[in-house]
């Protein structure tokens, strides 16, 4: 919880940073696939994998899994109807026989028709919800932050003894 | 993965006091793999490594050893556990099993186990082993310590009752109840003693005939006393007289009158009526008789039911040996069998224990109810869609579980005293039904230096039909035992210190239900050892024993596992009957004449009494009855007489007064017309 915790102030910093809009919209993009996929399954621990040994930003993946696993829920019947028509058709049913029969490929429960639909909706979204993601980052940035940095209130609390020493704080300790 | 790599910039943001900028370090940009996350896991994997390559044998090994001895109840020691992750073979060496009654023996040491893991399998979570080899097995080898033996395990209420049991309750009591314990201790102490005159008397104020006997004559003389009674009410010779008399005097012929006809039909009505009230008193008594007769025949043949069991019982503690080859056999391997069972018996229990629920319950003998749906109404968060999971056609599954073939072979040489073996145990699975085939075991070979030879093993279990199958065959072609122990009490012993035995056992297992076990032993070569308080028992023993060189045992149990019909055969039992039957014959006839003449001293003068009792009712009676009926007879006979010659001479008497009358008409007729 505490790791879960430092993420997400860290995700609220760099959002307030002029850099890493990368490694938020990257991370807010796994979150996509993670919210899809079942808790306990192959592609998942796969994807956590990647999250943590490439710098993506934990808190956004985390953030963005919590909430596309409620997407996820509403969009059930979608991704049922498009598994079903991915699994049964013809054309492709010698890969998901050859799959089938392969080691470690059946754990990720790709014959279940939700669980195909969910991983083909979010290999669509996830390069869409990058760019976009991305986009919006420094939309953000450039419109809300700076309107809050130019406020008085803003002022105030910078020019005072408390920001001073968390800054020296900051300088000497923090990240 | 601390705050400092999720925000490189941070100390270069635009924000930062400008009191501090010339102290800040420019970083250098960061790349995309986060290095510092990649150490500690690269740690983690050395440790993990670290550790199956140097403990985690060990701990394999210990958690064998420790699971072993709770699963089985005694110790397992293994001598070395071997396993390589990346290769995934595994080997375990010098395994020896603790005998639970001979704890410084082994009941089994096996070389050595070497097995390859299929990874292709264990990608897919399966445990697939293709082959197994298994080397160096040895039974009863001697351990370098003494074993530990778990105590036994108390036994439940609810457990039902086991093989050994079942023998013991079964074949047991069909034996007769006080000899159970030893028939050949019977016949000895017959011969020791020959009679029991001393017992036979305190056993006569027991017998339940004599008893019966008493009530017989209580209730027979009451019946006399009645009968007496009855007797004197009956007509006697005076009072038969008289209507006799009566009969005498009334006029039955010489009619004057229809008037004098009249009153003389009228007196003998009157005599006749009451002859035949007096005939209906005899009818009376007479059937009264014969249910009295009827009751006193059943009395009898009551009292002879009852003089047979008394001769039954008086013969059990009189000790007269049952001469009865089943009975023989019974007693004679009871010994023998139920060691055998109790074996049987605790690798049931252990399968119960063991087996998945659903087999272990059949092997309970409980049924399996269909699961109760119970309603779950607390909130339950709406369940994700399942969706539609599809089914490709599978062209490489495994079970769960699988080891395709256990190759078992041993060879003996100059260092370890090892059988000659050899086996293939096949297909032992998670799910037969899955690949097919059923798990088979077969098993030949040899211990040589232990003089047994011809060990065959052949068994299956079939679970690819509804209800699973277990069949196997056993047997042991030759192997010589030792100090048989046929009977050991005070009264003597009866043993085969060596015979060459040949073993074979076969059986049905259906569903783990119904049972249909048979084993049939030979031995040869059998030399009895016979020893007995009493020298000329021991001779006569020696003499019957001698002749027997060979005998068989069968024993078969068949039927649901709570009620097996268990039955014990041996030609022991039938060469002893033959041989004790000559030798006791005269004896058992002279002892069972004894018995049959105490018992007829006993009662036979109270058999006398009620017996004079019962005929005198039944001569007296009936032979009074009889007279007085006879006498009324002829008294109605007489009545029936007089009324027909009274009613003939009136008759008589009418038609040659008509005559007259007519003659007498006809002579004046000729008179008038003047012939």
């Amino acid at each position: 919880m505490d790791i879960l915790i430092k993420q997400l102030v860290g995700l609220i910093k760099l959002l307030h940073s002029d850099t890493g809009q990368n490694q938020i919209a990257s991370g807010l993009a796994f979150g996509v696939f993670l919210g899809f996929a079942p808790f306990l399954s192959i592609q998942t621990l796969l994807v956590l994998f990647i999250v943590f040994i490439f710098r993506v930003q934990l808190g956004a993946a985390f953030l963005s899994a919590f909430f596309f696993k409620f997407i996820a829920f509403i969009l059930d019947p979608v991704a049922d109807v498009l598994g079903r028509a991915t699994l049964e058709n013809p054309s492709l049913r010698g890969l998901w026989t050859t799959m089938y029969n392969v080691p470690l490929l059946p754990m990720t429960r790709f014959n279940n028709s939700i669980n195909m639909g969910s991983f083909i909706i979010s290999i669509i979204l996830c390069p869409i919800l990058f760019i976009l993601f991305k986009k919006l980052i420094l939309k953000y940035r450039t419109t809300v932050v700076e309107r809050f940095e130019r406020s008085k209130l803003w002022k105030v609390f910078k020019s005072s003894k408390f920001y001073f020493w968390y800054s020296k704080y900051q300088d000497l300790y923090g990240a | 993965m601390t705050q400092d790599q999720n925000n490189p910039a941070s100390s270069n943001s635009s924000s930062a006091a400008p009191k501090n900028e010339k102290n800040v370090k420019v970083k250098k940009p960061q790349g995309p793999i986060r290095w510092n996350a990649i150490i500690p896991f690269v740690i983690i994997c050395a440790l993990f490594y670290v550790y199956f390559f140097f403990f985690f044998d060990a701990h394999m090994r210990k958690a064998i050893e420790w699971g072993g001895y709770k699963a089985l109840g005694t110790e397992l020691n293994i001598g070395e556990f071997k396993s390589s992750f990346l290769k995934g073979n595994v080997a375990i060496n010098k395994i020896e099993l603790t005998d639970s009654k001979e704890p410084q023996l082994n009941s089994i040491e096996l070389g050595s186990i070497r097995f390859d893991i299929n990874w292709d399998a264990l990608l897919r979570l399966k445990l697939v082993v293709e082959e197994v080899a298994v080397e160096g097995v040895q039974f009863k080898s001697k351990r370098a310590h003494v074993g530990q033996v778990a105590p036994p395990p108390p036994p439940s209420e609810d457990e039902g009752p086991g093989f050994a049991a079942q023998l013991q309750d079964k074949a047991v009591n069909k034996l007769e109840g006080d000899n159970k314990a030893n028939v050949l201790g019977d016949v000895a102490s017959f011969l020791k003693s020959g009679s029991a005159d001393g017992q036979l008397k305190n056993l006569e104020g027991q017998m339940a005939s004599k008893k019966l006997l008493e009530e017989m004559n209580t209730k027979w003389a009451a019946k006399k006393t009645e009968w007496d009674n009855r007797i004197k009410g009956l007509p006697t010779g005076k009072e038969l007289n008289t209507l006799k008399d009566r009969f005498g005097k009334i006029k039955y012929k010489d009619f004057k009158t229809p008037q004098e006809l009249e009153a003389s039909l009228k007196e003998i009505d009157s005599v006749v009526k009451e002859i035949d009230s007096k005939n209906k008193q005899i009818q009376e008594v007479k059937a009264n008789l014969e249910t009295d007769l009827k009751s006193l025949d059943q009395d009898y043949k009551n009292l002879d039911v009852q003089i047979k069991k008394d001769v039954d019982t008086l013969k059990s503690h009189f000790k007269i040996p049952k001469i009865d080859a089943a009975s023989f056999a019974k007693a004679l391997f009871m010994d023998y069998l139920t060691p055998i069972m109790q074996k049987v018996d605790r690798y049931k229990k252990l399968a119960e224990k063991y087996l998945p629920p659903k087999y272990a319950s059949k092997l309970k003998g409980e049924k399996t109810a269909p699961e109760e749906k119970t309603e779950d109404d607390s909130i339950q968060p709406h369940p994700r869609e399942k969706g539609v999971t599809y089914e490709f056609p599978v062209s490489k599954g495994y079970p769960l579980f699988w080891i395709q073939k256990v190759k078992i072979s041993s060879t003996s040489n100059a260092r370890a005293d090892y059988g000659d073996f050899k086996g293939l145990i096949s297909d032992i699975t998670s799910n037969q039904k899955q690949i097919g085939r059923p798990t088979t075991l077969n098993l030949k070979g040899d211990f040589k230096s232990m003089n047994v030879s011809g060990i065959t093993l052949n068994a299956e279990l079939n679970n690819t039909k509804p209800e699973p199958i277990v069949k196997f065959q056993m047997g042991v072609g030759s192997y010589m035992l030792n100090n048989l122990n046929l009977m050991q009490s005070k009264d003597g012993e009866i043993s085969i210190p060596a015979s060459n035995t040949s073993t074979a056992a076969s059986g049905e297992i259906v569903g783990f239900k119904h049972y249909d076990l048979k084993l049939k032993n030979e031995f040869k070569n059998v030399d009895f050892k016979v020893s007995t308080p009493d020298k000329t028992v021991t001779e006569v023993l020696n003499s019957t024993l001698s002749v027997i060189k060979s005998f068989d045992l069968e024993a078969t149990a068949k039927g649901e596992l709570k009620n097996l019909d268990i039955d014990i055969r041996s030609s022991l039992g039938g060469d002893l009957q033959r041989s004790f039957e000559n030798l006791l014959k005269a004896k058992i006839a002279e002892a069972n004449e004894k018995l049959q003449k105490s018992i007829n001293d006993e009662i036979g003068k109270l058999k006398a009494q009620v017996q004079a009792q019962t005929d005198g009712i039944k001569n007296q009676v009936q032979g009074e009855v009889n007279k007085v009926q006879v006498q009324v007879n002829e008294q109605k006979k007489l009545a029936d007489d007089k009324v027909n010659q009274a009613k003939k001479d009136f008759e008589n008497q009418a038609k040659n007064k008509l005559q007259d009358e007519a003659k007498k008409g006809l002579e004046d007729l000729k008179k008038k017309f003047g012939f």
